[in-house]
């Protein structure tokens, strides 16, 4: 027997059977590696953060001065309207960008300069390391939105809190599409979900490059989409029946009110009592013949109440496809080689 | 236990196979030179072993019947891929740590020092390191882990001669105080000779010769003579390769009785190392395999034309 | 061969080893000569026995050591120190090193002359013969070769032997026993 054989029988390996690398080790490993980006990203959040303090500021002095109509009063001077959406169209563009930039890449970039070749052949398993990635970036990201998203609530508080009735709803209406989505647990949703989303097609793609593309092409329809129709679908909206009066000029009008929370009205159209709606041609009849039908105006809604159930009911499927696109590519890095 | 062991193993990308029909037993304590050409399979059957990835056919096991791969396996194994991959980013000292961390037996006081022996400064950034104290950094990482088999893919490609002597001499300093086996890849021949005391040689991702360099050179002998050689066919001796210069042959040759004197006429001298791996390479159909004893018997299985 | 008094000791030498013994001989190679590495070794030490640079109780270098130096393979080391307890050259002492504990058997110089005379015969024949200086020389390299290979095949295979007749009789006194 050689004596380097003889020195190795010596010498037991300890822990044969291997224990589990702990999770505290995999996010060390995981601040110190993405050390750059995690810089980068908290660059953008401060500056977003002093953008927003610093504009904010002046809109809380404003409507404190001029009261609680300050925004119809000042609208000439500077449109704070406009302000608004810009920002809340950069929040959703940053959301996107994590999502492109730390997400895409992540899996791909090691893919191509070779060091899965190193980091897969330690102690910890494939599984726990794409996962402590995972969970300590994504655990980051949710902090910035939490913080970014709360102190937009602030920004947002001196603004009128009315609903218009239907789309395109003012900006500072809570359901305005691009506003919705920005209350700080739902922007940490969106922001996982992009982030978790940009990992999937890293891990399935493992090109640099095209996942990115990837990322932004599919959460960009992922966003269009439930911005501009899922979202209204998430409880079966309402209908509801208006008396309303005709007069002659093909005018008419109603008495009813909303109250005072006005719902989100989805739809509305003249129709026949049992629900149906009138056809083109039908539109066009003269108002005895309405009256004669006892022609109805029928809305279909979604009542403001809903709000804070659609709200949790959109977090909760973003968390749970969060949690099937990591499970994927877990499932993708176990399988597939370095 | 054997450090590596395979049967029938395969693997193809795409269309091409990488490697075919590989069987190799190879026992702990020796250190391992895989040598071929470039494209040889030599990669793939490293890669392999480490569990980077799947065969296509076959199996390996490694560290006595463990899955490549398994929690076991990467735990026992140091691995350094073809060209060192690193985090260039990081400072040398964060990388070592980062390894650390990837790792529960782990000896950083151990690798600090060697990196200091070495004169590798942890300050620096990993790609502003040198090729040869990159190589050397991720030599330190493998062994930190004290692992007892240490898979090197042709660590030396890009070193110079200094370094390469360099990386050998720590290598050998660590196989001689800590009893680890070692599995390199290799395409230059001239060095492997004082290094390797076990042999395995690929060519186009066959399996041409395997088994320990002691027991190989002994059985093989280059037998220099005149340009006719049929002489030799009534003897039974198999010719590995034949070389021809002007009026000389050189045969290598693989004798049945290692003792025994030349045939008439011929001047019989021992084969080299070098002699070895090149009349192999040379010939690709020529194959001497170890057999299901294991012992690197004389006249393994039959061969060339 | 380098002959280093004192300056071969390494701090992780001087660690290992309590007495700090330091090696009084580094080796060299020869990666050209085509004799085996581990020969190599053996003969340097031979040849420093024979200058006296090397004496009884001098510690040969370490494992570490040597492999460190020369970049080779531990078993060449081991083979070579192996093969110098064999020709009761060195003793292994564990965990302290290898020491020189012989000497070379000093051919007399009455046995010298004689030898000389021998070879200038030898040589006048193979003058006669038409053997130019350079072909003398290759043929007395080879030739010299194959005796030491063969002398060297012809101590295994006794030391074989020895070791079969050692076990033989091991295992009859143990089938003895149990019968």
């Amino acid at each position: 027997m050689t004596a380097a054989a003889h020195l190795a029988s010596q010498n037991p390996q300890p822990g044969k059977q291997a224990a589990a690398v702990p999770l505290r080790q995999l996010v060390q490993v995981t601040t110190r590696q993405h050390q750059a980006a995690l810089l980068w990203a908290a660059g953008v959040a401060a500056v977003l953060a002093i953008a927003l303090a610093a504009t904010g500021i002046q809109v809380h002095e404003l409507a404190a001065r001029s009261g609680p109509n300050w925004y119809g009063l000042t609208r000439a001077s500077v449109d704070y309207g406009g302000v608004l959406r810009a920002f809340a169209l950069i929040l959703q563009l940053a959301v996107l960008l994590a999502g492109m930039f730390i997400g895409a890449p992540l899996l791909p970039r090691e893919i191509d300069s070779g060091t899965t070749k190193l980091a897969w052949t330690q102690a910890a398993s494939r599984s726990r390391w794409l996962l402590a990635q995972v969970l300590t970036l994504a655990s980051l990201l949710t902090l910035a939105a939490l913080a970014i998203g709360a102190e937009f609530g602030w920004w947002l508080s001196p603004f009128p809190h009315s609903t218009g009735l239907s789309p395109p709803w003012p900006p500072w209406s809570p359901w305005w599409q691009l506003r919705f989505n920005l209350n700080p647990l739902l922007l940490a949703g969106w922001v996982v979900f992009a982030f978790t989303f940009g990992v999937f097609l890293g891990a399935a793609i493992r090109r640099t490059l095209p996942a990115m593309a990837a990322t932004l092409v599919g959460y960009g329809a992922v966003l269009f989409e439930v911005s501009a129709s899922w979202r209204m679908h998430y409880l079966a909206p309402l209908h509801r029946a208006v008396a309303v009066q005709f007069q002659a000029g093909g005018n008419y009008g109603s008495s009813f009110t909303w109250g005072s929370r006005l719902p989100v009205i989805m739809s509305q159209g003249l129709g026949w009592p049992d629900g149906r709606l009138l056809s083109a041609a039908e539109q066009q009849r003269p108002a005895a013949w309405m009256r004669l039908h006892h022609i109805v105006m029928w809305f279909t809604y979604q009542p403001s109440s809903r709000y804070h159930t659609f709200q949790a009911i959109e977090l909760g499927w973003l968390l749970a496809a969060s949690a099937l696109l990591v499970a994927a590519a877990i499932v993708m890095v176990r399988r597939r080689p370095a | 236990m054997n450090v590596i062991e395979c049967r029938g193993l395969a693997k193809r990308y795409r269309r091409a196979w990488a490697l075919r029909d590989c069987g190799l037993v190879i026992p702990e304590g020796h250190v391992v030179a895989l040598v071929g050409p470039n494209g040889a399979g030599k990669t793939t059957l490293l890669n392999l072993a480490a569990g980077l990835f799947r065969p296509t056919a076959g199996d390996i096991t490694v560290l006595g019947g463990q899955q490549p791969g398994s929690g076991a396996a990467r735990v026992g194994i140091g691995f350094v891929s073809q060209d060192a991959p690193l985090y260039g980013h990081l400072r040398a000292g964060d990388m070592l740590a980062l390894a650390g961390n990837l790792n529960i037996t782990w000896s950083h006081e151990r690798a600090l020092a060697r990196l200091a022996d070495l004169r590798v400064p942890v300050d620096r950034k990993v790609r502003a390191l040198s090729g040869g104290q990159r190589a050397q950094l991720a030599l330190t990482i493998a062994l930190a882990k004290r692992p007892r088999l240490l898979i090197l893919d042709e660590p030396l490609a890009r070193l110079d001669p200094l370094a390469r002597h360099e990386f050998m001499a720590s290598l050998m300093a660590e196989v001689a105080e800590e009893g680890l086996s070692v599995v390199f890849s290799s395409h230059v021949v001239a060095e492997l000779e004082r290094i390797a005391d076990y042999l395995i040689v690929l060519n186009e991702g066959r399996l041409q010769l395997a088994g320990v360099v002691e027991d190989l050179l002994a059985v093989h002998r280059v037998l220099t003579g005149p340009e006719n050689e049929n002489a030799l066919d009534a003897q039974r001796i198999a010719v590995v390769h034949t070389r021809k210069a002007g009026a000389q042959t050189h045969l290598l040759v693989r004798n049945s009785a290692p003792g025994a004197p030349a045939p008439e006429g011929w001047q019989s001298d021992p084969a080299s190392l070098e002699d070895l791996v090149l009349g192999y390479l040379r010939d690709p159909d020529a194959r001497m395999l170890p057999g299901p004893a294991m012992a690197a018997s004389a006249g393994g299985p039959a061969v060339t034309p | 061969m380098t002959i280093d008094k004192g300056s071969n000791a390494s701090p992780a030498g001087a660690a290992t080893d309590p007495a700090a013994i330091t090696s009084p001989i580094g080796f060299r190679l020869d990666p050209a000569s085509g004799v085996p590495t581990y020969l190599q070794l053996v003969h340097q030490v031979e040849q420093a026995l024979r200058v006296g640079h090397l004496k009884e109780g001098d510690r040969l270098p370490t494992v570490k050591e040597a492999v460190e130096s020369l970049a080779i393979n531990p078993n060449t080391v081991l083979k070579a120190y192996r093969e110098l307890e064999h020709r009761g050259l060195a003793v292994g002492k564990p965990g302290q090193g290898t020491f020189i504990a012989g000497t070379l058997p000093r051919v007399g110089l009455a046995e010298q002359a004689a030898l000389r005379k021998s070879l200038l015969e030898w040589l006048r024949v193979a003058d006669d013969a038409g053997l130019d200086s350079e072909g003398i020389a290759a043929l007395f390299a080879a030739s010299l070769r194959d005796f030491l290979d063969g002398r060297d095949e012809e101590r295994a295979r006794r030391g074989k032997d020895r070791r079969a007749t050692r076990r033989q009789s091991r295992a009859s006194r143990v089938s003895g026993e149990v019968a």
